[in-house]
């Protein structure tokens, strides 16, 4: 496969920030833009995506392709966000492995599916057609979710990995929506990342959520939380410098508070650059000494 | 226990339980139903809790994202009212569009059936500047190209408003009433109109403006497409008592300043 572009940390590219990112560069090494955000005509969003394109690297990033559905692909959107692609050259497209409604309503969330065969085969199907739309891989990324289905016949992450091999597509791993589904549901987190097939993770997701107690829920609206910044630490060690995006959806503090998020994770991914030479060099040393 | 559902009735029978967000008797559906879906529940949530997490969720993403476009027709309606109204609304028109931004289209229309007319006038006014500011980009007819053109040239100019252009017709001074709910201050919603006015961009910015009505009627054949000589001859029917070319080409001075036409393909 090609190599994954080295794109290092960025962040959602949201209206709150609009002046102030045409007014200054920001402290970040890329942006994700929300596809359904800039699906329209004219006007100031499609302006100011136009403008961070010139100096950064951009992801288009949607939320209603809906790939789980058992309702058919939605063609006009399809060929909407192809157009969007065409004209922003993002260095990859990704939505969520979800369904968003049926019956040809749009719910407007990202909804959980089960974990079987039947749905495996349905959405291999679907990620093809897309693949062939958008004539690129898509890459699909694991959701929160607030319950599970009692006919899953495999785990969510055994699910994603199969399905990357068969579609041929690859993986965005949130790191919080691992954290919050596993306080959800019980699993271990680290053994949900040590799944996750290296060479299909193209990218990682890191955001706040809220304790509501009896569960987690995945609110975008807070700072990420240390436990997080933990599994980002074990998910980098794992799988390598995954280029990173800070989610920051509700409350959005100004632009400054996101800088400081992407410096935490420049800082880590540093450290386990540092580990890791360090691990190296006592290696080879060691071969040294043992030759 | 029985076979599992297939992966469709699975979605559609979710699909229901999905959007009883605004109902008053949601919970105890939820409870009915849970029974009969394969949904895990442990000793922190029920099933019908945890399908109940999406189902509060969804409606308030929904509610949520049309009061931030109909920010003065919320605060005019009050949060109990919009509260219900919304829950009325969604289940009229189930969110069908791939775009959140566009769940409130249908407010408007909706409104002018269940609301008085000065709440329909400014829903649909909020409506205009969200419309508007999204409208598609288009080059705009210069001055220069009007100059140049020779007087034999000038029946056939072609005439067509921006993309951006909203024309509206209210009961009541709704610009004057959308101001003071976003300021915090008192409001009638008092019928002393009609009051005509445009909504258009200029590069990024929204604009609006009261015009009289008759200007507010040949906008209209303007956005509909027309010629410069159907112009006149419309202002001629109306027997202003002045040369309709020199009205027409008055209007065009103005439209043009404002940005308001669009160059010829
Ligand atoms: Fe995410």
């Amino acid at each position: 496969m090609e190599a994954i572009p080295k794109l290092g940390i960025g962040i959602g590219l949201r209206t709150t920030h609009f002046s102030e990112l045409l007014e200054r560069s920001a402290q970040v090494d890329w942006f994700e833009a929300v596809s359904e955000n800039f699906m329209m005509d004219g006007g100031r969003p499609l302006h100011v995506l136009d403008h961070v394109r010139r100096d950064a690297p951009v992801v288009l990033h949607g939320v209603s392709l809906s790939i789980g559905t058992t309702d058919p692909l939605d063609e006009t959107y399809l060929t909407r966000l192809a157009t969007l692609a065409r004209r922003f050259e993002p260095e990859w497209i990704s939505d969520h492995l979800c369904w968003t409604g049926a019956k040809h309503h749009n719910l407007h969330d990202l909804l959980p599916l089960p974990w079987t065969e039947e749905v495996l085969t349905h959405v291999a199907e679907r990620v093809a057609r897309v693949q062939d739309v958008l004539g690129r891989r898509l890459v699909l990324e694991n959701v929160s979710s607030y319950f599970t289905f009692s006919h899953s016949t495999m785990s969510e992450a055994e699910f994603l990995s199969a399905l990357v091999e068969r579609a041929d597509c690859d993986i965005l791993l949130d790191v919080n929506n691992v954290y919050v589904s596993a306080f959800n549901h019980g699993f271990d987190a680290r053994a949900y990342i040590d799944t996750m097939p290296r060479d299909r993770v193209v990218q990682l997701h890191l955001a706040g959520h809220s304790d509501m107690g009896t569960h987690l829920l995945d609110t975008h609206d807070a700072p990420v939380c240390p436990e997080v910044w933990d599994l980002y630490r074990y998910t980098i060690r794992r799988l390598g410098r995954v280029p990173t995006l800070i989610e920051w959806d509700g409350n959005v503090p100004p632009l400054a508070t996101l800088e400081d998020e992407v410096s935490r994770a420049r800082l880590i991914c540093d450290e386990v650059d540092a580990e890791t030479r360090t691990k190296n060099g006592g290696a080879r040393v060691g071969r040294t000494f043992a030759a | 226990m029985s076979a599992a559902p297939s992966l469709r009735e699975l979605q559609h029978q979710l699909e229901g339980l999905f959007s009883l967000g605004g109902a008053a008797d949601c919970e105890a559906r939820l409870k009915d139903a849970e029974s009969s879906l394969p949904v895990g529940g442990d000793g922190r949530l029920s099933p019908a809790q945890r399908i109940g997490i999406y189902t509060d969720m969804i409606f308030a993403r929904i509610r949520d994202a049309i009061a931030e476009d109909f920010s003065a027709t919320v605060t005019a309606l009050g949060d109990d009212a919009w509260e219900s109204l919304i829950a009325r609304y969604v289940e009229a028109h189930p969110t069908d569009h791939p775009d959140l931004r566009l769940a409130g289209r249908h407010l408007p229309a909706y409104l002018r059936a269940t609301e008085t007319p000065q709440i329909a006038d400014l829903a649909s006014f909020e409506w205009a500047l969200i419309d508007s500011f999204t409208a598609a980009d288009a080059p705009l007819l210069s001055g220069d190209t009007l100059r140049a053109l020779a007087p034999e040239a000038w029946p056939a100019l072609e005439l067509r408003s921006v993309p951006s252009l909203r024309l509206l017709c209210a009961t009541s001074p709704i610009d004057q009433t959308r101001r003071k709910l976003l300021d915090g201050e008192p409001t009638d919603l008092e019928t002393v109109g009609p009051f005509t006015l445009r909504v258009w961009r200029r590069e990024l910015r929204v604009f609006h403006k009261r015009v009289p009505p008759f200007e507010h009627e040949a906008l209209q054949h303007i956005a509909r497409g027309t010629t410069f000589a159907d112009l006149c001859e419309w202002i001629a029917e109306g027997d202003t008592g002045e040369d309709a070319s020199e009205v027409a080409v008055r209007l065009l001075q103005g439209w043009l300043a404002d940005e308001l036409l669009m160059a010829a393909p």
